[in-house]
């Protein structure tokens, strides 16, 4: 259970961020493309700051749930959702400020901040984990890009990227697969795999769009791998960027408002 | 023995004419049974009692999950007829309590922890454990949202009787589970994942906060106190009864508490044997004297005309009586204490403050006594036996007594 | 009359009935086995069970920030440990080493567990004060060049899938509350046999965790400290109390971090106390029974010594010394058949492995499952003193009567 950060981003989540122009010398040109292709999916929705509606669809062996969520973030380390949907959670809503996470559960009036022990909880009775979340906004710091595949796999023209953690990163995959639509460097997919070198999960990303004059992928979904039939999915319904928030939007106070 | 009421008669009157040697031997004699007794009775309520609190203290005789929940822990492996199971388990004598865990983060202020919520059926659940008489303050839980904290996790959350707290958890249906509840009570120390992280509920509120309408993880069974065998039968005969079900005794469930306590037994029937070795040798040396310092005596009995054979059943008689009076009057100041003891435990709290354990289930520190047949039997039967064969050889030798030896016999 | 004729006709006295005296004797020895043996082998227990626990992580005393030890948390830093270690060093410890514990998440792979972080110094810590260090059964301990090296439960292990060499993600919240995460290699893996601790804690160098839960340099959850001998424990600590009363700090034994185990150990103390108490009762009743048949059988005997002008007491300090020299001889006799026992059981020992397996712990503390014995000097000579009270104390009563025998009622008697 719990929740918390931003929903949407998943995708930001999961590229995020190598805001940092290649530059290093001794880094080697696939390196130094994989890093360009990797920030160039990130802007995809990476802004200053972004406002958007989703739905999400959670489909397991013991229940089927659809929310809705209404997501606010600036920079990396700033978000706050809100579920809207069903009327029953209506209002419950999640802070993220840097490595901090919030609910508000209005049914109770508390705020209450997640502690280590619920970081591998499940994220709203989703497929996603609350350390994913708060883990995502660190890919830039946690893992080295490489290009390991490039050409035709299904019919598609690809890249595919592979991220390593570094040796320090406090990150429990062994290494994530992404491949890249070469031609417009959207994602298609991305493979988690543990250290037997077994693939976890897959985040397969379609319904490209545009969306306030971004093309991107609108739909994402979590498919874990020993789990047959069961995902999670987000679709957006809009998203916009570029808004100018006041600081205190992103506090434990906001959070409290509905 | 046509003399037999002569020698009798004999005996009382011997016995009597040495009033205070007489009364020396019983009063050692009963000392002996009396202490012996007292130890078995203590030794057997502490074996006892810390079997059954071990058991009753939270698991219960018997438990039946579906196959798999034990270790997987998943919160969807539900027994949906306890009805079925309850029935079956009435067939037997035994009563059935449902249970339901589910994971959740309790936080009260700034504090937070991970704890396990356990839904308990309160009325069944005090016929088959004694989890509510280990309450250390408040009240136990209600159908509202009173709920009981572990001791431990009562200190990390800060929360004190008729504080509210916030549990938070996904429910059966993927929703967020999120509700205030009231501290009704705090546990004294039980078991370690208890006392650590557990928070009890009434089933009904267990429901409500998970949505879940039906289906429970755990079923316990006892009602009635249970030996191992009985538990070993049961077990198998209810596992054949509940296709589909894993039926497991607690020696399976927590084999190494089974095995800890099998092994304080035999620590504590080793004491025991010590003991009554101890009474051993104290009857066996008042009888060998109590016969050999009238060697004299004899002799001139034996110049008075009186046969071997008499004289030997007279000894044997005479000791006997006193043995007999020695092991009723131990008798009657043992048990007494015994029963007394079986409700006024000697009470070892002040030295353990906050509870010991062993193999992780805390034990309690009052010793009740205990009265069985063993209790009883063991003592007095080893009292008879030592008497007579400490007191045949000392016969014999007064019987074939030559007169003339025993009357220089000093 | 003097001591020694006092003494010889006590000697005298009890061999004339060489039967009774023998048995007497028997049963003074039987009461110094059983005291021995049960008072040593829980001596041996015990102390094997304090040291074991105190190496699972607290040390026979620890200096914690005030507060610690009832509800542990990361934001309970004891600061200053560099004096902390001087001081410990200073009131003869036989080794003192900073630790760091916190909760903490552990993730590999898709998998996860609670449990918890300890830190330590892999330069100075050492398997004979540290279990995990001891029980490792695969890899090895991290190196102080490995920073992120790791121990780990032989259980949790299983269940995390962890082998030497992956990595292991731990969450936990830092001295501020925030929460933190780290990552670490496992290095080795260790089986104590104690299950929650195989399933629960996770060694990590503790320069590394410093770090990541934002402690300085000079800054631990504790200082566990190691006695020679664990009976020094309120000693030590004491005397550390008069350096740092008053700032913050709580100096405590192993009797309040691990209260559990102490609760565990005077309760069985007062059992095997309560036993051989019993059976000295029993020995004391066998020889008032002695003492005083023998004195009916000569009251003509005292009476007579009465008529030719001998006091009372010194009827009454004969017979005395007649308890004297049983207690002397039941001891000699005791201690002939108990040293061999004990010098076995001391070096060799009983191995009840079969009887009660090796992972038997209790209050949460492995006990060693071989029976071996280990008798404090001064529990012994009090065992030997109380014993020979005993049997002094039971001659009073038949010494007392003795010296009130009426001469002419006593010299009528046969």
């Amino acid at each position: 259970m719990s929740f918390f950060a931003k929903v949407m981003p998943f995708a930001a989540v999961i590229f995020v961020l190598f805001p940092v122009p290649v530059q290093a010398a001794g880094i080697g040109r696939d390196t130094a493309r994989a890093r360009a292709i990797m920030t160039r999916v990130d802007d995809l929705w990476r802004a200053e700051s972004s406002h958007g509606v989703m739905v999400m669809r959670v489909v397991t062996a013991h229940y089927q749930r659809n929310l809705k969520l209404e997501e606010w973030s600036r920079g990396r380390d700033e978000s706050l959702v809100r579920i809207l949907y069903p009327p029953r959670e209506n209002g419950t809503a999640t802070l993220k400020s840097g490595n901090t996470v919030y609910t508000w559960l209005p049914r109770t009036d508390r705020v209450i901040r997640l502690t280590s022990s619920t970081m591998m909880a499940t994220w709203m009775g989703s497929h996603f984990t609350n350390d994913d979340l708060v883990k995502a906004s660190r890919l830039a710091d946690d893992y080295d890009p490489g290009i390991v595949f490039t050409g035709v796999r299904h019919g598609i023209d690809l890249i595919e990227i592979a991220l390593r953690p570094r040796p320090d990163a406090a990150v429990v995959w062994d290494r994530i697969l992404v491949e890249v639509d070469r031609s417009r460097t959207l994602p298609l997919v991305c493979r988690y795999y543990d250290e037997d070198g077994q693939l976890v999960r897959s985040l397969f990303f379609s319904g490209v769009k545009m969306m306030d004059n971004r093309l991107l992928p609108t739909v994402m979904r979590m498919v874990p791998a020993d789990k047959p039939g069961e995902f999670t999915e987000i679709r957006y319904q809009s998203l916009e960027f570029g808004l100018v928030f006041a600081d205190s939007f992103f506090s434990v106070n906001q959070l409290r408002r509905r | 023995m046509r003399r037999l009421p002569f020698i009798t008669a004999l005996a009382i009157k011997n016995i009597r004419r040495r009033r205070q040697r007489s009364l020396i031997m019983v009063a050692a004699i009963a000392f002996a049974v009396f202490i012996a007794i007292y130890y078995a009775a203590l030794s057997e309520g502490l074996l006892a009692n810390t079997e059954r609190n071990a058991v009753l203290m939270e698991s219960g005789y018997i438990q039946a999950h579906l196959p798999g929940y034990l270790e997987e822990h998943d919160f969807y492996q539900l027994i949906n007829d306890f009805a079925r199971v309850r029935a079956v388990a009435g067939e037997f004598g035994l009563a059935a309590a449902p249970r339901l865990f589910g994971f959740a983060l309790a936080a009260n202020g700034g504090d937070s922890a991970g704890v396990v919520l356990r839904g308990i059926d309160p009325a069944l659940e005090d016929r088959v454990t004694m989890l509510a008489s280990h309450l250390r303050s408040g009240s136990w839980v209600d159908g509202r949202s009173g709920v009981v904290l572990g001791t431990r996790l009562s200190r990390k959350l800060g929360a004190g009787i008729g504080d509210e707290i916030v549990l938070l958890a996904q429910a059966a249906d993927g929703s967020i589970a999120n509700d205030l509840f009231r501290v009704n009570g705090i546990l004294k120390p039980v078991a370690n994942e208890i006392d650590q992280g557990t928070i009890i509920v009434s089933v009904a509120v267990f429901r409500r906060f998970f949505v879940l309408k039906s289906g429970v993880h755990e079923i316990a069974l006892g009602g009635r106190v249970l030996d191992r065998g009985e538990v070993a039968a049961l077990t198998r005969v209810l596992a054949a009864r509940l296709p589909g079900l894993e039926v497991k005794g607690w020696p399976e469930i927590a084999p190494v508490l089974a095995r800890v306590l099998d092994s304080s037994r035999g620590a504590l029937v080793v004491m025991l044997l010590l003991i009554y070795a101890a009474m051993a040798i104290l009857i066996l040396n008042a009888v060998l004297m109590g016969v050999f310092e009238r060697v004299r005596e004899f002799g001139v009995m034996r110049a008075l005309g009186l046969g071997p054979a008499a004289l030997f059943g007279l000894v044997m008689i005479e000791n006997g009586i006193i043995v007999v009076c020695g092991g009723v009057c131990g008798l009657m100041v043992a048990v007494p204490l015994v029963v007394y003891g079986q409700s006024h435990p000697i009470d070892l709290t002040f030295l353990a403050a906050d509870a010991s354990s062993i193999a992780g289930v805390a034990i309690d520190p009052c010793w009740y006594t205990s009265l069985t047949v063993s209790v009883l039997a063991w003592p007095l039967g080893l009292m008879a036996g030592i008497a007579v064969i400490a007191a045949v050889y000392p016969a014999l030798h007064a019987a074939f007594i030559n007169p003339v030896t025993a009357l220089g016999y000093d | 009359m003097d001591n020694i004729f006092l003494l010889k006709t006590g000697w005298r006295s009890i061999w004339r009935n060489r039967r009774r005296t023998l048995i007497t004797l028997s049963s003074v020895a039987f009461g110094l086995l059983v005291s021995v043996t049960f008072t040593g082998s829980a001596d041996y227990a015990y102390t094997n069970m304090i040291d074991t626990s105190a190496t699972m992580g607290f040390g026979h005393v620890t200096v914690a920030a005030a507060g610690y030890n009832r509800a542990p948390s990361p934001s309970l830093v004891l600061s200053g440990c560099d004096l902390v270690l001087a001081a410990a060093v200073k009131s003869g410890v036989r080794a003192a080493r900073l630790r760091i514990v916190a909760q903490a998440m552990l993730a590999a792979g898709g998998r996860s567990s609670g449990g918890e972080v300890m830190g330590i110094d892999p330069a100075v810590e050492t398997g004979g004060f540290n279990v995990f260090l001891r029980d490792i059964v695969r890899g090895r301990m991290f190196t102080p060049a490995e920073t992120r090296g790791a121990l780990v439960g032989e259980v949790m292990a299983r269940r995390l899938k962890l082998v030497p060499g992956r990595r292991l993600v731990y969450t936990t919240t830092d001295r501020h509350g925030e929460m933190v995460s780290g990552v670490a290699r496992i290095s080795g893996i260790f089986r104590t046999g104690v299950s929650g601790v195989d399933n629960g804690v996770v060694v990590l160098p503790l320069a590394r965790l410093r770090q990541v839960l934002g402690y300085g340099r000079d800054e631990a959850s504790f200082a566990a400290l190691f006695l020679a001998d664990q009976r020094q424990s309120r000693i030590v600590r004491n005397s550390l109390a008069r350096h740092f009363t008053g700032i913050g700090r709580e100096i405590l034994t192993w009797r309040e971090t691990q209260a559990d185990l102490a609760g565990l150990i005077a309760m069985d103390r007062a059992g095997n106390y309560l036993m051989q108490f019993l059976i000295w009762l029993l020995v004391a009743a066998g020889i008032f029974n002695t003492m005083q048949m023998s004195v009916m059988e000569r009251r003509r005997q005292f009476g007579i010594m009465q008529a030719v002008g001998m006091a009372p007491r010194w009827i009454f300090f004969l017979v005395m010394a007649e308890a004297l020299w049983l207690g002397v001889c039941g001891l000699a006799v005791g201690v002939v058949v108990t040293l061999p026992c004990y010098l076995y059981l001391r070096h060799v020992g009983l191995n009840l492995e079969t009887l009660i397996g090796n992972d038997y712990s209790a209050a949460g503390v492995l006990v060693d499952p071989v029976l071996r014995l280990r008798l404090f000097p001064e529990t012994g000579l009090v065992i030997v003193g109380f014993l020979f009270f005993i049997v002094l104390a039971a001659g009073v009563y038949p010494g007392l009567v003795a010296a009130r025998t009426r001469p002419i009622a006593a010299m009528r008697q046969r």
